[in-house]
């Protein structure tokens, strides 16, 4: 398709029915980056869009060698498309944006060039939002601390779009669902070194939003997954194991006072046993699930969950003092 | 530089001490048999005193690789790593603190040489304080109660493998401890030799009372890996089906008496007792089913890796029906 050398920065920006914004987004890119000394290359996913999105990305990247359009067989939602984006992108840097044009290009030297100070991943900040307050910025908000306070990770704006990886940390993380909201936890929690810069915000003037409240509610839940993963992936098995214990030691204790207390007050007998039922039954099941976890992890090709571990590995020359030799302590 | 024939691996933890002078010795050793070895540390995690230590690591013989993982994921993830990045034909990982002669690893050269996969190494006779032997017989008894398989020094760093056999092991969480036992699952022959313990391995080693709590979880961990986890339902069935029987017989005797007008079931708390085990009873073996769709869908990367041997060759290793799980002394 295209036949330019791999370029330094790959912007992707994935779509769904923006037919009004391909062209504007293209040529608001292409301006912002003109005086920029690094190459790039624009891959457009195209997530199934039911407009004519599709045919614009066509015509701008006939006009364009350096727009590359991707394009996914059905709507798979905007993590799907992100990755889809992020497999095929060459740039050695990886910069992802919402294809509303409510991120400004403009700031797309910023985030990358803050990339250059070692981390892994740079988030934009969208300190000034221009969207409503009640049903966007709030619950988005309540959001952004929810993650913060769960995952430890004190990224101000997990929800902007706008953001810079070195591409091997992004091409390392299995993204899938909603996963994109939680790369900057996800990939910080496996130990790669993240960082935030404030960025410009504009309203959306074409097009309608793809988002409302009831998101809250899915993001909390996929916290709860992060977290297990992040912390328990590659022993699920002792964790379901130590949430058994406490349940187990309960059904043994009230097992021994129903057994110790029967003869004597009937009322007490049952109110034991019942307990010890209902405990023994949750342990049992919790240490059920730790063997079950264990019996998946056996069988899974580890090599998967190693990914990140190794593109995070650096390998520092001996003989040259440690401060120098890339990333310092605190990684 | 002639290409590398040998690749030491080195998972730098929070234990680590002495590594120049284990460096040293190992280099030395090496040295005399005159193969092209590298040595690769592994930090794990961004450890400021190790970095430190190894970097001032100097060796005029041998290349000194040092990878550094930007957060401490364990020395199963750092094993492996160093595995992969390995450019040696063989692969021999040495502990982060002086433990065993060092002498060992031309012994361990020359099983590989001689066609071994994995070589593993036992301290013996042991000269080390009384209590830190205490605890390794009680640990190993467990294991091998658990296991079945005659290992005596499971935590012993020193051991060699082909590249390919290490790349296998596949290691992950806490596996680390049990590295023999999981070349045998592999089907690999796993030899255990024999090395007089490092004079700096001899002080008494006593951890909080947590560490010996998940070292009895890490026992039962891996008798569930080596015994269950190709066959669960085996497991899961039988523990099923006794508690299913014991809830049916109490229910049935429950029930009886309340047919037969000796006594009301609504004062019998036993009758919850007996639908616990019913219930219970079910759903482990559930679990085994469970398990056994897993393994069914994951059979086909689980085959065993066949290799191809040269005609003339009697034995094929590592592809009988079941794995090898036989042990030889050197």
């Amino acid at each position: 398709m295209t036949s330019l050398p791999a370029p330094d920065v790959s912007v992707v920006v994935p779509v769904f029915n923006e037919e009004q914004n391909v062209a504007p987004l293209c040529a608001a890119i292409r301006e912002a980056l003109a005086a920029w000394p690094r190459s790039f290359e624009l891959v457009l996913v195209d997530d199934g869009s039911t407009d004519r999105t599709l045919e614009r990305i066509r015509r701008e990247a006939g006009a364009d060698p350096r727009v590359r359009p991707v394009c996914l067989r059905r709507n798979a939602g905007q993590t799907a498309a992100m990755a889809a984006g992020f497999a095929r992108a060459r740039g050695r840097v990886i910069v992802s944006m919402d294809g509303d044009l409510q991120n400004d290009p403009r700031d797309i030297p910023l985030v990358v060039g803050r990339l250059d100070h070692g981390y892994d991943v740079v988030c934009g900040w969208r300190k000034q939002r221009q969207d409503a307050f009640l049903s966007r910025t709030l619950p988005s908000r309540i959001a952004n601390r929810l993650i913060a306070w769960i995952t430890g990770v004190p990224i101000h704006d997990n929800g902007c779009s706008l953001k810079a990886y070195r591409a091997e940390v992004v091409q390392a993380l299995n993204l899938y669902s909603d996963m994109h909201r939680f790369l900057p936890a996800l990939s910080s929690m496996t130990g790669a070194r993240i960082d935030e810069i404030v960025v410009r915000h504009h309203p959306r003037t074409r097009g309608q939003s793809k988002y409302g409240i009831s998101r809250t509610f899915k993001v909390l839940a996929d916290m709860i997954t992060i977290k297990m993963i992040t912390q328990f992936s590659s022993r699920p098995g002792l964790w379901f194991a130590t949430l058994s214990l406490p349940w187990l030691g309960l059904g043994v204790v009230a097992t021994g006072a129903w057994l110790l207390g029967s003869g004597t007050g009937q009322g007490r007998t049952v109110v034991f046993s019942s307990l010890a039922v209902v405990a023994l039954y949750l342990g049992s099941g919790m240490l059920g699930l730790s063997l079950i976890s264990e019996i998946l992890l056996a069988h899974h090709d580890h090599r998967d969950l190693r990914r990140l571990a190794e593109v995070l590995t650096v390998e520092i020359e001996a003989g040259r003092p440690a401060e120098a030799a890339g990333r310092g302590a605190g990684a | 530089m002639s290409a590398v024939e040998v690749s030491v691996v080195c998972p730098v933890g929070v234990h680590a001490t002495g590594l120049a002078a284990s460096h040293r010795e190992y280099a030395d050793v090496l040295a005399r048999t005159g193969c092209a070895a590298e040595f690769l540390y592994v930090i794990d995690g961004p450890r400021e005193a190790a970095s430190a230590e190894v970097l001032a690591i100097r060796d005029a013989r041998f290349p000194v690789r040092v990878l550094r993982m930007a957060r401490g994921f364990g020395e199963a993830t750092a094993l492996q790593i160093g595995f992969e990045r390995a450019r040696g034909r063989l692969v021999i990982t040495i502990p982060d603190r002086p433990q065993i002669e060092a002498g060992l690893v031309a012994q361990i050269l020359a099983r590989l040489e001689a066609g071994d996969e994995a070589v593993v190494t036992r301290r013996w006779p042991r000269r080390d304080a009384l209590p830190n032997r205490l605890q390794s017989r009680v640990f190993h008894a467990l294991v091998r109660w658990a296991v079945n398989q005659d290992f005596h020094d499971l935590t012993c760093g020193l051991r060699g493998f082909t590249r390919e056999a290490a790349l296998a092991l596949d290691l992950y969480g806490d596996q680390h401890r049990f590295i023999p036992v999981i070349a045998a699952r592999n089907g690999l022959t796993v030899t255990e030799l024999r090395g007089s313990q490092h004079a700096a391995n001899l002080g008494l080693r006593l951890r909080e009372p947590g560490v010996y709590a998940r070292r009895v979880l890490d026992v039962l961990n891996i008798l569930f890996l080596a015994r269950f986890t190709r066959k669960p339902l085996r497991f899961f069935g039988l523990v099923g089906l006794a508690l299913g029987t014991v809830g049916f017989v109490i229910s049935a005797y429950l029930a009886v008496q309340r047919l037969l007008g000796f006594s009301a079931l609504a004062n019998r708390p036993l009758l919850l007792l007996g639908v616990l085990l019913i219930v219970l009873g079910v759903q482990v073996t559930a679990i085994g089913l469970l398990g056994e769709i897993i393994i069914f869908f994951a059979s086909r990367r689980d085959a065993p890796e066949v290799r191809e041997v040269a005609p003339a060759a009697e034995e094929i290793p590592g592809t009988h029906a079941g794995p090898s799980h036989e042990l030889r002394h050197g």
